[in-house]
C-alpha cells in the first residue's frame, strides 16, 4: 500500500515542505530508503524498523520502500525518523494516511519506540504550517518550541505506541486557541499513569502571552553595576543608541568586557518577530534555553580568539549557525580583537555590510541573519599599560605590531573607538562617594526613545539606524551650519583627518544629537563624536 | 694632476679597505699611520699586517684575503654608487666635514645621500630613548622645529621615539634635518621611518654613515655612530633619556670630545626624565626653551644664524583672552599633565559629555593635544 506523509527540512533558517512516500509492497523482504540522504538520515531505517517492532505492533517483512520528496536536496538530520515510522504505518495499515493529510511528524525514535527531541523545531514547525498542515506529532520536548506557531495544533508524544493512540482517537485531543493542545485526563486507561503525567506537562506550559510579554532578564549584567568608567558607559550608550560599532581600548581588567556584557541589556526590548527570529537560530544549534521556547534576551556572544572560521561565520559538515548569527539581534564581542585570526576577521565583513551571513555549499548556499551590534576590545601594548612610559616596558616595534595586528579594512567599519580610564583604588574598592549608578533600564529608555527617532527619519528608506548611513544620506541628513563647518574644518586640518573618518565622525554626531532631542548638529555634538576618533587616528599619528 | 690620480688611488684602497668584513674606523686609521697611506696598506699581504699586530685574529687573515677575492665586485659597486645617489667623502676631500676632523677616531671614509651639515652653520644634535613618552616625543618634535626654522642643523640618528620625532620638527620647521646611521647608507633602519629616510636623502638634510653599504644594523654600529653624531654637534640635546638609555654613550663621546651638554627637565617622578634630571644636576645646561639652546649656539659660535630669531610666536592667547572660564577650567587641570577625559571630568565635576565637547574644541584650537585616543595634554610651548 502506498502512503504519503507530510514533514518538514531545513535550508538555512527556513524549512521547506518534505513529503515522505512510503510503499508496502509483497516480495523479498527489505527496506529502503531514497532521496539523497545524509548518513544520519539514512540510519532511520534500522532505527524506525526495530522502534517499530518494540512498539507492540505487528508488522510482518515486506518490500519496504521509502522516499523523501523533492530527492534531489540532500536530507540531513534525525527528524526524518518519525515521519518514516508514520508513512510506514500507514503503508502497513496500521494508520490511515487519509487522515494524516494535514498532518506533519517531526522526530527522532530510539529503537525501543520512544521519541526523541530534535534541533531546529521552531522553523522546521513555521514551514510546516506554511505549506497549509494544521497539525504537528511531534517529540513532548518539542512541544513548547511548535506551538509558538498560530493554527498549527500539536501533539507531544514519548513513543510510537502514544502517537498511535492519539491519532486513532482523534476525540481524545482536544484543541485550544493559540495551539496549546491539552489531552483529557483517563482516556487510556492503560497508560493512566503516564497520560496524568502527560497531562500535567501542559498545564504548565505558560500562555504564549505571558512568554512574550515578560521582560528580558539580564541579571548582573547591568550598568548598575559597573562602577567609574563614565566615558566609556557614555559610549556604550551612544553605539546602542545608533547602533555603531564600539572599539573599546585599555588595560587589562578596567572593564571592558563588564562594559561590553551589559551593552545588550539597554538594547531595546524585543518585539515577537525579532524574538522569532532570533530563536529560530538558536532553536537550530539546540540551544534554546530548557525553561523557555523563545530566548526572550538579547543575546551577548564572545567567542575567544582562537575561534575558527568555520565556529565563527557558520559550517561544517552539517552546516551550522556561527557565532555571527548567534549575536544576531544582540551583541557580538571580540576580546583581544588584535589576536583574532585574518580568515576569521575576513569573514565580518560581509555582515558588517549587509548583516547576514552566506555559506556556499557544494549542495547549495544558505543564508543565516547575522545583524549585531561589533563591540570589540584590546590592549593598548603587550603589557597593557601603553601610553604610561613609567609602567609601559614594550619596545615602539611591539607596540606597532600590536596595534598593526587590528585589520585595516575592520577599523574602517568600527565607528566609535574609546579608551578605557586607569583605574584607582576608590574605584575598585567602590569607596568613591557618588550618586548610584544608573541601572541599565534606565539608559534603555532613552536608546528606545532615540531608536524611535531613527525610525522616523528613515520611514521611507531600508536602513534603521545612523550607524548605517551612506554617504548620499549623510549629505542629506548630517546638514552643518558654518559655525559646525569651521569646526569640522579645523578638526580636520589639526588632525590630518580621512574623508572616512570624517563621515563617521558625523554619522556619530548624529546620533549624539539625535540623543539630545536636537534636530541640528551643533559643535557639542560634533566635538563628542570627533573625541570617539577611531584608532586609526592613533596609528597613523600617534607611533613613530 | 699626478696629485689627483694620488689621491684617487688613496681614496679607491680606503674603499675597499673599509668594506672587508671587521674593519672599523680606528683600525683603518692604524693601518693609515703604520704603513703611511692607504693604498700602501692595501698592497700588503695578510701576514704582514698580522705581524705589525694590526690583525690581532685569524679571522681578519680570512677576511682581508676575501676582500681580495671580491675586489672586482667591489670596484665595480663603486663604479654605479653615484647613480644610486651615494655619495663618498674621504678625510681626504675638502668636503669632509672640519668638526669630524677634531675627534678621536675619525671615520676616514663617509657614505652620505643628500648632503653634510656645513661647517659655516650652527648644528646641534637632538637625541634620547627610544622608549620615550608623549612628553619626549613632542618636545623634541617642538624644539627640533624652532631650531631648524631658525637655520640650526638638526642632527639625530633616526632611531624611534627622540631620534623620529627631531627628524619630524625639523624637517617640518626647516626642511632639513640630518640623520648618521648604524647600518649600510641603502638600508632604512627602523624601516618604519622610511619616509624621513627618503625626505632628508633626497636632499632635505642628509642621510650619513660610517659602514659601507649593505653593512647590517648591529648593536655596536650604534655605539660607534653615536660619536659622529657627537661630532657633528656643536651642542647635544638631550630630549628625554631614562636611567639606562642609549643616550649615554653620545653623552660620553660628547663630553671628550668637549661638546655642549644640554638636557631637558622632567618631572622627578618620571622614570622617562630620569637620566636627564641626572644631568642636569651633574651640570648640563638647562634647556627650558628652544632660546636657552639658541642663546648657547650664538655666544658658542663664530657665525650669526642664518634667519634672524626673529620668530614667530605661536599664538597662544593670553589668560585675558580667555574669555571662557570652563575651557581655563580644564587647561588648568590638564597642565599636571597628560590625562584620561574621565579624569579631567572628574576633576572638574562636568559630565563626560560636557567635558568631551571643551576638550576637542579646545583641541580644534591647537591648544590641547591628544595622542592616546582618549588622553588629552596641553600642547606644549614655551614661555
Amino acid at each position: 500500500m502506498f502512503a504519503r506523509i507530510n514533514t518538514a527540512g531545513l535550508l538555512g533558517i527556513e524549512g521547506y515542505l518534505v513529503s515522505i512516500e512510503a510503499d508496502v509492497r509483497n516480495g523479498i523482504p527489505c527496506f529502503n530508503l531514497t532521496g539523497m540522504l545524509s548518513a544520519e538520515t539514512k540510519e532511520a531505517q534500522s532505527r524506525v524498523w526495530n522502534a517499530i517492532k518494540n512498539s507492540n505492533v505487528r508488522v510482518e517483512p515486506r518490500r519496504v520502500t521509502v522516499n523523501f520528496s523533492p530527492a534531489s536536496v540532500r536530507k540531513e538530520g534525525t527528524a526524518y525518523d518519525l515521519p518514516v515510522a508514520a508513512a510506514v504505518l500507514c503503508g502497513y495499515g496500521v494508520l490511515d494516511h487519509e487522515e494524516l493529510k494535514h498532518t506533519a511528524f517531526l522526530g527522532e525514535t530510539g529503537l525501543d519506540g520512544s521519541l526523541k527531541p530534535v534541533r531546529g523545531m521552531l522553523p522546521l514547525s513555521f514551514a510546516v504550517r506554511k505549506s497549509g498542515c494544521t497539525r504537528l506529532v511531534v517529540p513532548l520536548e518539542n512541544v513548547r518550541e511548535a506551538q509558538l506557531v498560530e493554527g498549527l495544533d500539536v501533539i507531544g508524544c514519548r513513543s510510537i505506541s502514544e502517537v498511535i493512540e492519539v491519532l486513532k482517537h482523534p476525540d481524545s485531543i482536544k484543541c485550544k486557541p493559540h495551539g496549546t493542545v491539552r489531552r483529557e485526563e483517563g482516556i487510556c486507561e492503560k497508560e493512566k499513569c503516564k497520560t496524568s503525567q502527560f497531562h500535567s506537562t501542559f498545564c504548565e506550559t505558560e500562555s504564549l502571552e505571558s512568554i512574550s510579554c515578560k521582560t528580558a532578564n539580564y541579571e548582573k549584567y547591568d550598568f548598575k553595576n559597573v562602577h567609574g568608567q563614565r566615558f566609556l558607559k557614555r559610549a556604550a550608550e551612544i553605539a546602542a543608541s545608533g547602533m555603531h560599532n564600539i572599539l573599546m581600548t585599555g588595560p587589562a581588567g578596567t572593564g571592558k568586557t563588564m562594559i561590553a556584557k551589559c551593552i545588550p541589556s539597554i538594547l531595546p526590548e524585543l518585539t515577537r518577530e525579532e524574538d522569532i527570529e532570533i530563536s529560530k537560530v538558536y532553536s537550530i544549534c539546540g540551544m534554546l534555553p530548557a525553561d523557555r521556547p523563545l530566548l526572550s534576551k538579547r543575546p551577548f556572544r564572545s567567542p575567544h580568539h582562537t575561534v575558527t572560521a568555520a565556529a565563527f561565520a557558520g559550517g561544517g559538515i552539517r552546516a551550522m549557525p556561527g557565532e555571527l548569527s548567534l549575536a544576531s539581534g544582540g551583541v557580538l564581542f571580540l576580546d583581544e580583537l588584535n589576536k583574532f585570526s585574518d580568515s576569521v576577521i575576513a569573514n565580518l565583513f560581509l555582515p558588517l555590510e549587509e548583516h547576514r551571513t552566506v555559506i556556499n555549499r557544494l549542495n547549495g548556499s544558505c543564508t543565516y541573519p547575522a545583524d549585531f551590534l561589533l563591540s570589540a576590545a584590546m590592549n593598548n601594548c603587550p603589557c597593557g599599560f601603553y601610553p604610561d612610559r613609567n609602567r609601559c616596558t614594550c619596545t615602539p616595534p611591539q607596540i606597532r605590531n600590536h596595534l598593526g595586528r587590528v585589520s585595516k579594512p575592520l577599523l574602517e567599519r568600527i565607528d566609535i573607538c574609546a579608551e578605557a580610564a586607569p583605574l584607582s583604588y576608590e574605584d575598585i574598592a567602590g569607596k568613591r562617594d557618588r550618586s548610584p549608578e544608573e541601572p541599565s533600564e534606565v539608559i534603555r529608555r532613552r536608546v528606545e526613545e532615540v531608536h524611535r527617532i531613527q525610525a522616523e527619519r528613515f520611514k521611507n528608506s531600508s536602513i534603521r539606524f545612523n550607524s548605517r548611513m551612506s554617504v548620499e544620506d549623510i549629505e542629506k541628513y548630517c546638514i552643518l551650519g558654518s559655525e559646525e563647518t569651521d569646526y569640522i574644518r579645523n578638526v580636520f586640518s589639526e588632525r590630518y583627518l580621512s574623508g572616512r573618518t570624517y563621515h563617521k565622525i558625523l554619522k556619530t554626531a548624529r546620533t549624539i544629537a539625535d540623543m539630545d532631542r536636537s534636530e541640528r548638529i551643533s559643535v557639542r555634538h560634533l566635538a563628542e563624536a570627533a573625541g570617539l576618533r577611531s584608532l586609526e587616528d592613533k596609528l597613523s599619528s600617534g607611533l613613530r | 694632476m699626478k696629485g689627483t690620480e694620488l689621491i684617487n688611488e688613496e681614496k679607491t684602497a680606503l674603499y675597499l679597505l673599509s668594506c672587508m668584513k671587521g674593519m672599523l674606523s680606528d683600525k683603518l686609521l692604524h693601518m693609515y699611520r703604520h704603513y703611511g697611506s692607504f693604498s700602501e696598506a692595501y698592497r700588503h699581504e695578510a701576514g704582514e699586517h698580522f705581524k705589525a699586530g694590526l690583525f690581532k685574529q685569524e679571522r681578519m687573515c680570512e677576511n682581508y684575503a676575501a676582500l681580495k677575492d671580491k675586489e672586482g665586485m667591489l670596484l665595480e659597486r663603486l663604479g654605479t654608487m653615484s647613480e644610486n645617489g651615494i655619495r663618498i667623502v674621504t678625510m681626504f676631500d675638502d668636503e669632509y666635514p672640519d668638526r669630524l676632523e677634531h675627534i678621536n677616531d675619525m671615520p676616514p671614509i663617509l657614505y652620505v645621500r643628500g648632503r653634510l651639515p656645513e661647517d659655516t652653520r650652527p648644528s646641534v644634535a637632538v637625541i634620547g630613548s627610544r622608549k620615550c613618552s608623549s612628553y619626549g616625543e613632542t618636545t623634541a618634535e617642538l624644539l627640533a622645529g624652532e631650531l631648524a626654522s631658525n637655520g640650526i642643523q638638526v642632527v639625530s640618528g633616526l632611531a624611534y621615539g627622540v631620534d623620529s620625532a627631531a627628524a619630524v620638527g625639523s624637517l617640518r620647521g626647516g626642511r632639513e634635518s640630518y640623520a648618521v646611521l648604524g647600518c649600510g647608507i641603502n638600508i632604512c633602519y627602523p624601516a618604519e621611518n622610511w619616509k624621513l629616510f627618503e625626505r632628508m636623502s633626497r636632499g632635505e638634510g642628509g642621510v650619513i654613515s660610517e659602514f659601507p653599504p649593505d653593512t647590517a644594523a648591529l648593536g655596536f654600529h650604534f655605539v660607534l655612530r653615536n660619536r659622529i653624531i657627537a661630532g657633528l654637534a656643536d651642542i647635544v640635546v638631550v630630549v628625554e633619556a631614562g636611567d639606562k638609555s642609549g643616550t649615554s654613550s653620545t653623552i660620553e663621546y660628547a663630553l671628550s670630545q668637549g661638546k655642549d651638554i644640554m638636557a631637558v627637565p622632567g618631572r622627578i617622578t618620571d622614570r622617562t626624565s630620569a637620566g636627564c634630571n641626572r644631568l642636569i644636576r651633574d651640570g648640563a645646561g638647562i634647556v627650558t626653551s628652544p632660546e636657552d639652546i639658541m642663546e648657547l649656539v650664538r655666544s658658542d659660535m663664530f657665525i650669526k644664524c642664518c634667519k634672524n630669531s626673529e620668530r614667530e610666536k605661536r599664538k597662544r592667547p593670553s589668560s585675558a583672552d580667555r574669555t571662557n572660564d570652563d575651557k581655563q577650567r580644564i587647561e588648568d587641570i590638564l597642565s599636571s599633565g597628560e590625562m584620561h577625559i574621565e579624569t579631567v571630568s572628574e576633576k572638574c565635576g562636568k559630565s563626560i559629555t560636557e567635558t568631551a565637547a571643551w576638550l576637542m574644541q579646545l583641541e580644534a584650537e591647537g591648544r590641547v593635544i591628544s595622542r592616546g585616543s582618549s588622553y588629552y595634554m596641553l600642547r606644549p610651548s614655551f614661555y
